[in-house]
């Protein structure tokens, strides 16, 4: 698995805020069907890093990204925004449902994209509400206002609208942080087993749920890539002293 | 280990106290060992009941230890060299225990060994088993300073404690086969001897302990790689 062609790839990335660099000149690979964290302490630059997959960053005003990024070999300035977006969804901290029903909140980026029609719309909003644990709590209420379910619901209908599109990649931004205990528990089993077909990538506070989930572990602090590897060997035996300090609880 | 501080003070405060423990108990043990080595040697068999009775103090440490261990784990998560501390303190905790069980059978033979006559090669018995007792406190420092390359001088010492153990076995039963009446006192000392080897083999084992807490390395089954 780890012998194959990375589906991201970073070279020497840098990123500006104006005068604030927010990414110093950070180079990784991405490994494709397996789930990656990112952690370290808030402004490391985390967030930042997973907006660079999808261009997010674009739409900030005096943002300034250098350097390479790819999917799948790809330029992201070669592919087009719209197929970019498509191909890279994302999930946010707080569950950001469209003011809509719970089947149009699914099948709003099919829609968009006009991958499908009519009944192939229900089979979308089935397949991707069932992928998410949700087909069975909401099959008899799919024209409800959506903003009526849970919490926890709620994040599960974001990521079966991000994968109704069929993206090759998740992006997860603090997922479970708006979330309690068990429903994080819950969120993250989900996330696992999304992992077995798309390529995740999730910025977290919580360096027990990177831990718990990811298979491969990114640490960034002041904007730099400190060390990356397999999720056990950074917790057991980290190669960099900022990222023992950091899991140990020492940082400061 | 960092020489920073937890920003957590209950981690920090919890893993203080489990180095003292653990070295609490292994002064103890260490304390143990030399005690049943001079009862043996000045035959004070007095001295050598109260360590057998001793004992219960060296189990008391370990549930103490194994108890803060858990604790440590389910409230406080320690990753990276934190979790190997308290992954070795569970494992180190076992050989000091041991190690105490074997001062205690040491200590045992010793009123066997002062009623009988003395047999030539117990001379070697005392030589031996400071050279043991080197060992634990030199793996007690590696463990202390966190320094690997010390406690890779104490494995290093481990195969001539071995070789020892049976030249003075074969020494023993030389003189036993040539005087029946030294049998019982000749089989104390075979006790007496193998249990200092075992204690050396424990010293190891908290040695290699030392390695992986240092370095992240498991050196225990190099064959097994």
């Amino acid at each position: 698995m780890r012998d194959a062609a990375p589906k991201l790839k970073i070279v020497n990335l840098n990123v500006h805020y104006g005068d604030f660099w927010a990414l110093r000149n950070v180079t990784a690979e991405i490994a494709e069907h397996r789930l990656t964290s990112l952690i370290g302490p808030s402004g490391c630059g985390k967030s930042t890093l997973l907006r660079t997959f999808n261009r997010l960053n674009d739409l900030i005003p005096r943002c300034r990204v250098e350097g390479r990024v790819e999917l799948d070999g790809r330029a992201l300035e070669e592919v087009e925004l719209t197929t970019l977006r498509r191909r890279v969804g994302m999930v946010f901290q707080r569950p950001n449902a469209f003011p809509l029903s719970i089947l149009e909140n699914v099948v709003y980026g099919p829609a968009v994209h006009r991958m499908a029609r009519g009944p192939d719309m229900l089979a979308i909003a089935e397949r991707c509400l069932t992928a998410v644990g949700l087909w069975d709590e909401v099959k008899d209420r799919l024209t409800a206002d959506a903003l009526s379910l849970s919490l926890e619901q709620l994040q599960r209908l974001c990521i079966a609208r991000a994968i109704a599109v069929e993206p090759d990649v998740l992006l997860m931004d603090e997922p479970c942080s708006a979330l309690d205990p068990i429903s994080t528990l819950r969120i993250e089993t989900l996330m696992r087993e999304l992992s077995r077909r798309y390529t995740v990538l999730v910025v977290t506070h919580n360096m027990q749920q990177a831990a718990r989930i990811s298979d491969e572990t990114g640490f960034l602090l002041l904007g730099e890539l400190i060390e990356m590897g397999p999720t056990a060997g950074l917790f057991t035996r980290p190669r960099d002293r900022r990222t023992e300090d950091y899991v140990t609880g020492r940082y400061g | 280990m960092s020489a920073k501080n937890h920003i957590s003070a209950a981690l920090e405060q919890e893993l203080a106290f489990l180095k003292t423990q653990i070295l609490d108990m292994a002064d103890l043990v260490g304390t143990q060992v030399a005690g049943a080595v001079a009862a043996m040697v000045s035959g004070a068999v007095e001295s050598a009941k109260a360590l057998v009775a001793n004992d219960r103090r060296v189990n008391r440490a370990e549930l103490a230890i194994d108890e803060r261990c858990i604790r440590i784990l389910a409230l406080q998560q320690p990753a990276a060299s934190d979790l190997r501390f308290v992954a070795s303190a569970l494992k180190i905790v076992t050989d000091l225990e041991r190690i105490g069980d074997l001062a205690a059978k040491m200590a045992e033979q010793v009123p066997v060994l002062s009623s009988a006559p003395t047999l030539g090669a117990s001379r070697s018995l005392p030589a031996m088993a400071a050279e043991v007792q080197r060992m634990l406190r030199d793996v007690l420092d590696a463990f202390v300073e966190v320094d690997p390359a010390k406690a890779e001088t104490v494995i290093a010492v481990d195969p001539r404690v071995g070789a020892a153990t049976r030249h003075l076995i074969e020494r023993i039963e030389t003189e036993m086969m040539r005087d029946p009446t030294l049998v019982r006192p000749g089989v104390a000392m075979i006790f007496f001897a193998t249990h200092i080897e075992r204690i050396a083999a424990h010293a190891t084992n908290v040695a290699e302990m030392v390695i992986y807490l240092a370095r992240g390395q498991d050196v225990r089954h190099p064959h097994l790689d």
